[in-house]
């Protein structure tokens, strides 16, 4: 194996994305995951949502599901408990990376 | 709701997704060790970005570029300098979180080693396996290489450790005799370590990591920070610091204040041991 499928293993296998995501089934109904996206199939994961229909567990590992648009609030509490889920995590990252992103290495 | 992975049911039209957090996964090493350790979930859930930092750490040389695309990231770092520039541009609330998942991933030892910045961490973490003893050796190692010479062995070996010499920590993976001796030297010391965090409860590493570091930045036991800083560079870093930012760090760095005024427990020379 080379250094490079090791260390993407390595890391798939230590942490996940933890991604909320909403949209509709094959019945058109409205639906909801929790999911861990592999951090080397992340990219992959965000083209693919972008191309209208994909299947998540093609990604990561489905962690919680359900119908509606929105789980549960006990589901919510269980997922900020146990992955530390946050509202804010996406834009405080952006502004961090962009932060990094001006400085030169 | 549902709680399984079934793939006939994960077909998605239409959809949106929200990053939320970093997270280790289920299969993770250092989440079984967390849960063999007794740690709280919501400790090891905060300190979930962390352990991507500590994994970045790793991204040295070929492996640091063989990550980069895999994480979606496209900056090549490791640069010596890229801890200065961090650590000035940056508060160091916001780069702490990097040291304090060290004990969450290896072992709580590490906490103590990593007051000298090992400028290899990444790899020590890699090779050590989250073991203590790589690590433990490794300073010890280095310690004697700057024993006193007229203590030395017919093969070279060091035969003593001249107090307070220690202000490098690297890690050389050819060591062979040298290494297995400096194995045996280190078990003593590194279950004194143990003991003494176990009774202290979870957050007590990275108390004792971060009041080590701390000197760090303030010159003392600075070391080369290339590793560091390349592993910061990366987006796991970036996750890291966010929350930094974002304050999920505030159960561990209050306490880690009560504990700089209070008299926690330190090394008896006034270092970090």
């Amino acid at each position: 194996m080379s250094d490079d499928n090791e260390f993407s293993e390595i890391l798939d296998n230590e942490i996940g994305y933890i991604v909320f995501v909403t949209g509709e089934n094959q019945n058109n109904e409205m639906c909801w995951f929790y999911a861990s996206i592999a951090p080397s199939k992340y990219e992959d994961f965000k083209q693919a949502e972008s191309s209208g229909e994909y299947d998540l567990a093609d990604y990561g590992d489905v962690l919680m599901s359900g119908s509606g648009a929105a789980p549960p609030e006990d589901v919510r509490r269980k997922m900020e408990q146990e992955y530390g889920i946050s509202d804010a995590f996406e834009q405080d990252y952006q502004k961090v990376v962009r932060k990094l992103s001006g400085l030169k290495f | 709701m549902s709680d399984n992975n079934n793939k006939n049911g994960t077909q998605i039209k239409k959809g949106t997704s929200k990053l939320m957090s970093i997270a280790p996964t289920k299969r993770s090493r250092l989440f079984q060790w967390a849960q063999d350790k007794g740690y709280r979930n919501t400790f090891f859930a905060n300190a979930a970005g962390n352990t991507g930092v500590i994994i970045s750490g790793i991204m040295e040389g070929n492996w640091g570029r063989a990550a980069s695309p895999a994480m979606g990231l496209v900056r090549n770092a490791g640069a010596g300098a890229a801890m200065d520039k961090l650590s000035a541009k940056f508060s160091k609330a916001a780069v702490l979180p990097f040291f304090m998942a060290i004990p969450a991933l290896t072992n709580i030892p590490m906490a103590v080693t990593a007051s000298t910045v090992p400028e290899r961490i990444g790899a020590m973490v890699l090779i050590a396996g989250y073991s203590v003893k790589a690590i433990s050796s490794t300073i010890t190692y280095n310690r004697m290489k700057k024993a006193d010479p007229d203590n030395v062995n017919k093969d070279g070996i060091p035969t003593k450790i001249v107090k307070g010499m220690s202000k490098r920590v690297g890690l050389d993976l050819n060591r062979g005799k040298r290494y297995r001796y400096l194995r045996r030297k280190t078990r003593k010391a590194r279950n004194r370590s143990l003991d003494t965090i176990e009774r202290s409860g979870h957050l007590m590493p990275a108390i004792l990591l971060v009041r080590g570091t701390m000197r760090t930045w303030d010159g003392i036991l600075r070391t080369d920070p290339a590793a560091i800083g390349g592993g910061l560079a990366y987006i796991t870093g970036a996750v890291s610091m966010a929350m930094g930012d974002m304050g999920l760090r505030r159960e561990a760095r209050q306490v880690i204040e009560a504990s700089n005024q209070s008299n926690a427990p330190t090394h008896k020379s006034g270092r970090s041991p």
